[in-house]
C-alpha cells in the first residue's frame, strides 16, 4: 500500500525481502491514472536487488515495464551492487537533442509542410530503417567507441555540437569487442536512422517561458523555431541488452538471492560479467550518440536546403543531447558522504544542478537542460537541474508523458478516426511510416504531460524553463 | 517428439486466434508493451503457435510464401528459459536474418533443448508490410505451464 509523504511524493513502505523503500514522484491526479498498473510492485521488486542505495525510485511518467519500471531511478553501491541490463531497457541511449535556431515561426509557418515533407525524404525512419551507409565492421567498431565524435570526423556536424551533448557525445568504458557479432550485424545499416515507435523528429515553436534567465543561457526565446530529435541505439542496442538479459539469466544461480523477476537478471558490478555489460552498454550509448548528431545532421541540411538559407541564417545549434536510458558511473551525496554510485536510469532524466563540473561552461550558472519530449501535439518542455535532484534523485528528473493506454487499447480508440486529420486540426504536420504508429501514439494515450511536468517542478528536482509546441512531426 | 502438422488459416490482427480446440492464441494488455497468452495441446503445439504470434504481430503472415528453409537449435536453464529464448531466436531470425516465418514443419525436444525446422521467406520490404517493430522477447512474466487442456504458455514483448 502507497503511503503519502507530500503532495508530490508516495512511499511504497518496506516490505518482505526490500532492502530500502520505493518512492513514487506522483499526484493525486497521476495516482488515479496508475490504477491497477503494477508499476508499484515493480518499484518495489528493484528495492529487493543488493546493494540499492537510499530508495527505489519512479518519475511522475512511471509506468508499467518489464523487470524495472519505466521512469525507474536507482542507485547501486559499486562494492556491493549490481547492475542491470533490464534496469537500463532495450534502447539503449535511448535519448533527446533539441536545437534552436535563428528563425521566428513567422519566417516558416507557410513552409512547414514542404520541410516536413523534405525531412520525411531525407531522413530514413520506419520499421528496421536501413541508413544510406553501410559500415564495415571496423569503422562500426570505430562509432561504438567514439561516439558522437566519429560522426563529427566523417563531417556529420561540428565539434561544438561535442560540447552540448551528454558526456561529450561518448561515454567512457566502452568496448566494442563487448559487443556480439549479431549486435554488430544489426548495427550496420541502421546507423543515421530515426526508427519507429515513440521516436520522432518534430519541428516546435518555443510557447511560453517560465524562467527567463535559464532560457537565455539556452538560447531559446518566444516564438523561435526549434527541432527535438528522439531516438537511440537502434537494433545494435536491442541486441546487446538481449544478449546479456540471456547471458544474466543463465547465471542468475550464481548470485546468490532469488530475483522476483527474471528480467531483473544482473551481475555484480565487481564481477566480470557485470563490467563487460556495462562496457558493451556504453559502446551502445555511443552509437546513439552518433546517430543523433547524424541525424540533426541531415535536419540541417535540409532545413537550408528547403527554405534556400545559408548555414548562419537558419542558425540550427545543438542545445543539448541527453540520454535516458542508461546506467551510468556518477557521485551523489549519501549519508552526507559524496559516493561513487551506478545509477540506472530507465526512462528518466539526468537533471544535474548549477555548478556541477559536468555541465559545458555555457550552463554551468543555471543548470543541465532536461529535455521532456511529450507526444504528437501536445508539445514539449525544456527544464533545467536542481540542487534538490542532486540530493534526492541522484540528480534525476522525468523523461516524458508515459503511457496510459496499451498499444491495443490505443488502436481500438483509434479505430475509424483519422488521427492524421485530428493532428492537422491541432495545428502539427505528420508524417508516418508505419501504418499502426499514429494510432498506438496518439496524444491519448499518454498521460497528461503538464501535470507530470508540474509534479517535477513542485517537487523541485527541475524548473520550468519552457514549453514548446509541436508545428510539424516525422514519425517512424 | 515429432509433431508434424497441416496448414493453419489466422485472422489479420487478431484479438483471438483459435485454430482448433484448445489452440491459439490471444493479446494481453499491457500498457507499454505487448502481452500473448498461447495454448497448445502438445508442447510443439505451443511453441509453434507462440511463433505464429510473433511473426503474427510483425506482418501479415497469411500473405507469406514458402521459399526458404532453415534449422535453430535453442537451449535453456529451464522450460521457461527455453521458451524464450526460443522465442528470441524466432524473432532474432526477423531482425537479424530478414527471414520471415510462415510455418514450422517440426519441433523436436530433447530433455531443455529443440531443434525446430522453419519455412518462410526472405523479407522483402517491397512485398512485405511490417506492423510493429519488436524490439525483444522479455522473461517479464514469462510462464509455460500444463493445463487440463493441454498447455498454456505466456510471453511479454518489448515494441
Amino acid at each position: 500500500m502507497l503511503k503519502k509523504i507530500d503532495d508530490c511524493r508516495w512511499e511504497v513502505p518496506m516490505t518482505g525481502g526490500m532492502k530500502v523503500p520505493g518512492i513514487i514522484y506522483t499526484s493525486e491526479r497521476l495516482l488515479k491514472d496508475m490504477g491497477s498498473d503494477e508499476s508499484q510492485k515493480q518499484v518495489a521488486n528493484v528495492a529487493h536487488l543488493p546493494g540499492i542505495v537510499k530508495y527505489s525510485l519512479a518519475m511522475p511518467d512511471v509506468h508499467w515495464g518489464y523487470g524495472f519500471p519505466i521512469g525507474g531511478v536507482a542507485a547501486f553501491d559499486m562494492d556491493t551492487g549490481i547492475i542491470s541490463p533490464g534496469g537500463v531497457g532495450y534502447d539503449i541511449n535511448c535519448g533527446c537533442r533539441l536545437m534552436t535556431t535563428r528563425l521566428a515561426y513567422d519566417e516558416i509557418r507557410d513552409s512547414i509542410k514542404e520541410l516536413v515533407t523534405a525531412l520525411f525524404q531525407n531522413i530514413p525512419s520506419g520499421v528496421g530503417s536501413k541508413g544510406d551507409l553501410k559500415l564495415s565492421v571496423n569503422e562500426e567498431k570505430k562509432v561504438l567507441a567514439e561516439g558522437s565524435g566519429w560522426a563529427v570526423r566523417q563531417g556529420f556536424g561540428t565539434p561544438e555540437d561535442l560540447e552540448t551533448t551528454e558526456d561529450g557525445g561518448r561515454m567512457e568504458g566502452a568496448d566494442p569487442e563487448k559487443v556480439s557479432d549479431r549486435a554488430l550485424e544489426r548495427g550496420r545499416e541502421q546507423l543515421g536512422t530515426l526508427g519507429s515507435g515513440n521516436h520522432f523528429l518534430e519541428i516546435e515553436i518555443v510557447e511560453e517561458i517560465f524562467d527567463p534567465i535559464a532560457a537565455a543561457a539556452f538560447g531559446l526565446e518566444l516564438t523561435q523555431v526549434v527541432v527535438m530529435i528522439h531516438s537511440g541505439s537502434r537494433g545494435l542496442g536491442y541486441q546487446v541488452c538481449d544478449d546479456y538479459l540471456a547471458r544474466m539469466v543463465k547465471h542468475s544461480g550464481e548470485l546468490g538471492f532469488p530475483l522476483p523477476d527474471r528480467q531483473l537478471a544482473c551481475a555484480f558490478l565487481k564481477d566480470r560479467r557485470g563490467q563487460d555489460y556495462y562496457a558493451a552498454m556504453a559502446a551502445a550509448a555511443n552509437y546513439a550518440w552518433a546517430n543523433r548528431q547524424m541525424l540533426m545532421h541531415w535536419t540541417r541540411e535540409t532545413f537550408e536546403k528547403t527554405l534556400k538559407k545559408g548555414p548562419r541564417d537558419v542558425g540550427m545549434k545543438l542545445l543539448y543531447d541527453v540520454c535516458h536510458n542508461i546506467a551510468k558511473i556518477e557521485t551523489f551525496p549519501v549519508d552526507g558522504k559524496e559516493l561513487q554510485l551506478c545509477v540506472h536510469r530507465k526512462g528518466a532524466t539526468r537533471a544535474l544542478p548549477p555548478g556541477h563540473a559536468a555541465l559545458p561552461p555555457a550552463y554551468l550558472k543555471v543548470g543541465q537542460p532536461v529535455l521532456i519530449p511529450g507526444n504528437m501535439g501536445t508539445g514539449s518542455y525544456v527544464l533545467v537541474g536542481t540542487e534538490k535532484a542532486y540530493t534526492d534523485t541522484f540528480g534525476s528528473a522525468c523523461h516524458g508523458a508515459g503511457r496510459v493506454m496499451s498499444r491495443t487499447q490505443a488502436m481500438k480508440a483509434g479505430k475509424g478516426r483519422s488521427i492524421h486529420r485530428e493532428m492537422a486540426d491541432l495545428g502539427v504536420t505528420v508524417m508516418a511510416s508505419g501504418r499502426g504508429t499514429l494510432s498506438e501514439e496518439m496524444p491519448a494515450a499518454y498521460k497528461n504531460l503538464d501535470e507530470v511536468v508540474a509534479v517535477v517542478h513542485r517537487a523541485g528536482l527541475a524548473q520550468k524553463v519552457a514549453r514548446l509546441r509541436a508545428v510539424g512531426c516525422i514519425k517512424g | 517428439m515429432v509433431l508434424l502438422r497441416g496448414p493453419i488459416f489466422l485472422t489479420k490482427s487478431p484479438e483471438y486466434c483459435q485454430v482448433g480446440v484448445g489452440m491459439g492464441y490471444r493479446i494481453l494488455d499491457h500498457t507499454a508493451d505487448i502481452g500473448v497468452e498461447v495454448h497448445g495441446a502438445t508442447l510443439a503445439d505451443l511453441f509453434s503457435q507462440a511463433a505464429f504470434a510473433l511473426v503474427d504481430l510483425l506482418t501479415d503472415r497469411a500473405s507469406l510464401t514458402v521459399e526458404a528453409e532453415r534449422i535453430i537449435r535453442v537451449e535453456g536453464a529451464d522450460l521457461e528459459d527455453l521458451w524464450i529464448n526460443y522465442l528470441r531466436e524466432i524473432l532474432y531470425q526477423f531482425n537479424g536474418e530478414s527471414f520471415l516465418l510462415k510455418d514450422i514443419p517440426e519441433i523436436k525436444f530433447s530433455e531443455l533443448s529443440l531443434e525446430a525446422s522453419l519455412r518462410g521467406a526472405p523479407y522483402n520490404p517491397c512485398r512485405h508490410t511490417i506492423k510493429t517493430e519488436i524490439k525483444a522477447v522479455t522473461y517479464h512474466r514469462a510462464e509455460v505451464k500444463q493445463t487440463p487442456a493441454g498447455w498454456q504458455g505466456v510471453f511479454i514483448v518489448d515494441v
